[in-house]
């Protein structure tokens, strides 16, 4: 407690940063590093860690599959390549199935956590219900998925990724939603309503307005689990969409080759569209995360 | 008698404001000390460092002669009771009594005998089986008594522990608290923003204001001779009238002339001539017939009917005058003739806003 | 007719009954004080008369109109909540002029009615901030101006005082009588301390277990409570209640308790035989009616140990162990006791305060 900050005791604590922060960022690391890396380094042992001839012929490759194509020529034999998408598409494809699906869900997600809250719809349980299917693991319910979109004719349309994306973040949209309408008081919209507002105009322009960074924040994480999402991605499509998980997982296939170098590069690159939105949002971050702030 | 806890000079600052400044007290052993102050004056910032959880940026805190600044809450022997009580709500009564006998190192055999025991002095027993979530707010007030009671504490801290419970409950509450720790002659320090707990249970009240200790004056002292205005307007219930005078200061005698007339003569007292303020306690105002010498007129403007007595509110110099006065039918912009003779009050200096009692010696016209 | 009308309302909540059989009715600019315990109801009947819940029995009536069904926003009533509710993202001036601004009144008339309403009420350097920076006191205030800045058929208030300091509760209580002079409003105030409601009001609602136990002006509570929890609950302190056996002996009657007795006077007997009371009953004593004095008087023959004293300054509340019976008795100040020591009191056990140990119910209800 009080002056007992051994010289070791701080040792330690900071060793424990250190290594934590070592196994988190390891991945970024290398994941930069090797987009950075020339072909011949891609799979070099013992591994190259920065790379001394750092190119950016991957990114190219990335963006230009015409630049792609000179390069397979060039390399003549070395690597069989084939490049079987442009990444431009991809980016676009994921752009609207993400974002269209983020709305969807916390709209949603918003209506249906207030009638929870307000009007204890579904009773008690109802919340942990949904909790439940958040539960199942996505996998479990791929072949059923696969099957029922089949025979919705939803098959590698957009309108189905997006369905399948919104159904599953719905609970948790509304799980965290949930938390920041119970924080708003009661009273607040009572007061609304007695002083001459009705329900839906004293909940848009008082309780909203309380909410907004909760919601934005639920918005950030739903979108970075859209973005990232590559099960149904993969299952759910066959070839008309195609999303930047899967253009990824494309630099590195059986028709491709092992493309490391280009695959780190759209992997790094499709990390900037998240830290974007959430430099944008990042004030309405910290008061969203801070549950329970409100003080009665 | 031992001191049991002596502060010296501590003080605290939270981001650049002084919370509590330079603030030094004494608590005897077996004394009901009762920190006054309204919030935000530092009371409960003093009970946190007393109690061990706020370190003082300065000064020393001495716990039977020994500095405990240094020492974790749970090495100095104290018990704590805050205005959330914080009883263990997952836990029944029983298991929350047992904890505080824990603490105090009760073997388990004994300790079932025991929390029966003080399950009985607090009037518990029924309570035993019940889950902690599930009591009232004046039940688990007395579970947290008993179960900080139990751990035998040196020093009893109490953070406003009454302002959850409904106003009827508090007026029983207060003579039983005060009957319980004269039994268990416990040392108790008693923070509270209401004056009428802090003079009805302790042997010594501290007034705090601003972070600093204002008075610490047994309570009849406190209402009879607060040391400044401050004091004065924030004891007694109904409070102070504040009527401004005019003050001749003579060598022998004192002139002190109100408005609408009257002229009070006291001996001399040690305050200059000029504007100043007359203290006038409520139940010290006289209403009389009209035409007696020395009655200012006020018209009444308020009745407040409280069954055994009224409180009238009558316009005077500008101001409403509160006048404690036996029940009787009386009509709103009826005019009043008030009489301040009964020989006591404050004369409060306009500048310096200390209060100078005097002892008055006639009325003149 | 009256103002407000409540007629048997009912409100029950998950098996609870919080409003039973509720029946008021308010008179046009009355101050009505409903006082109980905490979860006697008062919050819910507030709220239903409000509209923010729908009754599940009977009616309210505003004005002659029945509202029962009406939603919140059409009843033309203010509300002002326990914890306060103002709108945390608006300033001082919006949150009071939001009534105005919703009801769609032109920008220049809403300008001039809340700066009145800001000097009516001392909040002029409030107006430009956001409620966070205010005290309590102050965001009471600028609540008060929101709940009055629309004249409505009625005003209610949910524990205003209840939050604030005791000093600044002292202060406070006399401000909603002068407001009540100034607005000329029917007011229903609630609290759970009799003292407020026997300050503030024309007349006072005892609620309990969301039933209305009297409603009188506050001299009939006081000195003519009907049962014994009105009894116990207004009055600072409240009226001592004791349990007696009614005895008769040589022709004389008495009233025999626990360690005491109390011989009734010879010229009060007769009144007291014409009631026909029961054996077993109670009596009630207000506190200023016990005589305590230092040692044996003819007024006060009774022996007695002194539990507690409190010194308030203005009067002295003592507690006393008579027998195997707690009395609280209030004396003037400047008197000689303390604690632990001996006093002897005396009692007269009037007649209109005598009730039975079953009902509660005091038999002569009216004197």
């Amino acid at each position: 407690m009080f002056g007992e900050d051994k010289a070791w005791a701080r040792c330690l604590k900071r060793t424990a940063v250190c290594i934590a922060i070592v196994i988190a960022f390891f991945p970024i690391f290398w994941l930069i590093s090797t987009s950075f890396k020339p072909i011949d380094e891609w799979q070099k042992f013992p591994p190259v860690w920065i790379s001394s001839q750092p190119t950016l012929q991957n990114y190219r490759i990335v963006f230009a599959p015409k630049a792609a194509q000179e390069f397979a020529a060039k390399q003549q034999g070395a690597i069989g390549y084939k490049v079987s998408g442009s990444a431009w598409k991809a980016f676009g494809d994921s752009a609207v199935v993400a974002t269209a699906a983020t709305v969807l869900s916390v709209l949603f997600g918003t209506l249906a956590a207030y009638s929870i809250v307000r009007f204890h719809t579904g009773g008690d349980s109802y919340p942990f219900q949904f909790l439940m299917v958040r539960i199942f693991p996505p996998i479990a319910v791929v072949v059923p998925m696969v099957i029922l979109f089949s025979m919705l004719r939803l098959s590698d349309t957009y309108f189905g990724l997006i369905l399948a994306y919104t159904a599953f973040t719905l609970p948790f949209s509304i799980w965290m939603i949930r938390s920041f309408i119970e924080e708003v008081p009661e009273e607040l919209e009572g007061a609304a309503l007695i002083y001459g507002m009705r329900p839906l105009q004293a909940f848009l322009k008082v309780t909203f307005p309380l909410i907004r960074g909760g919601v934005l924040a639920t918005a950030l994480f739903v979108f970075i689990l859209n973005w990232s999402e590559f099960l149904f991605a993969l299952t759910l499509t066959t070839g008309h969409v195609v999303t930047v998980t899967l253009q990824v997982a494309n630099y590195v296939s059986a028709s491709s080759g092992k493309l490391y170098g280009v695959q780190a590069a759209m992997g790094t690159v499709s990390t900037l569209p998240v830290i974007f939105f959430g430099y944008i949002i990042q004030r309405h971050l910290v008061r969203g995360l801070s549950f329970g702030a409100i003080k009665r | 008698m031992m001191t049991k806890l002596k502060l010296s000079g501590i003080s605290k600052r939270f981001s650049g404001r002084d919370a509590v400044r330079d603030l030094s007290l004494t608590l005897g052993r077996g004394e009901f000390l009762s920190l006054l102050g309204p919030s935000g004056c530092g009371k409960s910032t003093t009970l946190g460092m007393i109690a061990g959880f706020i370190p003082p940026d300065a000064g020393d805190i001495l716990i039977d002669g020994s500095r405990v600044n240094e020492l974790s809450p749970q090495r100095r022997r104290i018990g704590l009771v805050l205005q959330d009580y914080a009883v263990f709500t997952s836990l029944t009564v029983r298991a929350n009594l047992s904890f505080g006998l824990e603490v105090k190192g009760l073997k388990r055999g004994k300790r079932r005998y025991a929390v029966d025991e003080l399950a009985r002095q607090f009037d518990l027993f029924d309570l035993l089986d019940r889950r902690g979530g599930s009591l009232n707010m004046s039940e688990m007030q007395r579970v947290a008594l008993a179960r900080t009671l139990a751990t035998e504490p040196e020093l009893l801290l109490l953070d406003e522990p009454m302002s959850n419970l409904d106003a009827e409950i508090r007026a029983r509450l207060r003579g039983e608290l005060r009957q319980l720790q004269k039994s268990l002659a416990q040392t108790v320090l008693y923070v509270t923003h209401d004056q009428a707990e802090a003079l009805s249970m302790s042997d010594r009240v501290a007034v705090m204001r601003d972070g600093e200790i204002v008075q610490v004056a047994t309570p009849h002292e406190i209402y009879h001779r607060p040391a400044n205005r401050f004091v004065a307007e924030f004891i007694g219930d109904p409070p102070l009238n504040m009527i401004p005078c005019d003050v001749t200061a003579d060598v022998a005698t004192t002139a002190i002339a109100l408005p609408g007339g009257a002229v009070l003569h006291t001996s001399a007292v040690p305050i200059a001539s000029g504007r100043h303020w007359l203290g006038v306690r409520p139940h010290d105002i006289e209403l009389v017939a009209e035409a007696l010498p020395g009655a200012v007129p006020a018209p009444l403007r308020f009745v407040e009917n409280f069954g055994a007595r009224h409180v009238l509110h009558a316009e005077y110099a500008g101001d409403l005058l509160r006048i404690e006065v036996v029940p009787a039918a009386r009509s709103i912009g009826e005019m009043l003739h008030l009489r301040f003779s009964t020989g006591r009050g404050l004369l409060i200096d306009r500048t310096s806003e200390r209060v100078v009692p005097f002892r008055q010696l006639e009325v003149a016209a | 007719m009256s103002a407000v009308a409540v007629e048997r309302l009912r409100k029950v909540f998950n098996k609870i009954t919080a409003l039973d059989d509720v029946n008021l009715a308010i008179g046009r600019g009355e101050f009505l004080c409903v006082v109980g315990r905490t979860n006697a109801g008062k919050s819910t009947l507030l709220k239903t008369i409000a509209g923010l819940y729908r009754a599940d029995g009977g009616r309210v009536i505003i004005g002659g109109r029945d509202f029962t069904l009406l939603p919140p926003h059409k009843r033309h009533i203010s509300l002002l909540f326990q914890n306060i509710a103002l709108f945390p993202t608006m300033t001082g001036y919006e949150n009071i002029a939001f009534p105005l601004r919703t009801a769609n009144v032109p920008a220049d008339a809403i300008e001039r009615r809340v700066r009145s309403i800001g000097q009516m009420l001392k909040v002029e350097h409030l107006l430009n901030r956001l409620p966070r920076t205010f005290s309590g006191g102050e965001q009471q205030r600028v609540a008060i101006g929101r709940a009055i800045i629309q004249p409505g058929d009625l005003l209610m208030l949910d524990e205003p005082l209840t939050n604030l300091d005791a000093s600044i509760r002292i202060r406070l209580r006399i401000e909603f009588k002068k407001l009540h002079r100034e607005l000329a409003q029917t007011i229903i105030y609630v609290t759970h301390d009799q003292v407020e409601a026997m300050s503030l009001s024309d007349r006072v609602a005892v609620l309990d277990g969301g039933r209305i136990q009297q409603i009188g002006s506050p001299d009939d509570v006081y000195h003519r409570p009907v049962n014994r929890f009105v009894a116990e609950f207004i009055g600072s302190p409240p009226m001592n209640i004791i349990d007696a056996d009614l005895s008769e002996f040589d022709g004389r009657l008495s009233l025999i308790g626990t360690g005491f007795s109390l011989p009734v006077e010879e010229s009060e007997g007769q009144r007291w035989r014409q009631m026909k009371l029961p054996r077993r009953l109670a009596f009630g004593v207000r506190p200023e009616r016990v005589i305590v004095a230092p040692s044996p008087t003819n007024d006060a023959p009774i022996g007695a140990k002194i539990l507690w004293v409190e010194h308030l300054g203005n009067r002295s509340i003592i507690a006393l162990r008579m027998g195997e019976v707690t009395l609280t008795a209030v004396v003037p100040p400047n008197n000689p006791f303390n604690a632990d020591r001996r006093a002897w009191v005396g009692l007269r056990p009037e007649p209109q305060h005598l009730l039975s140990r079953e009902t509660g119910v005091f038999f002569q209800l009216a004197s």
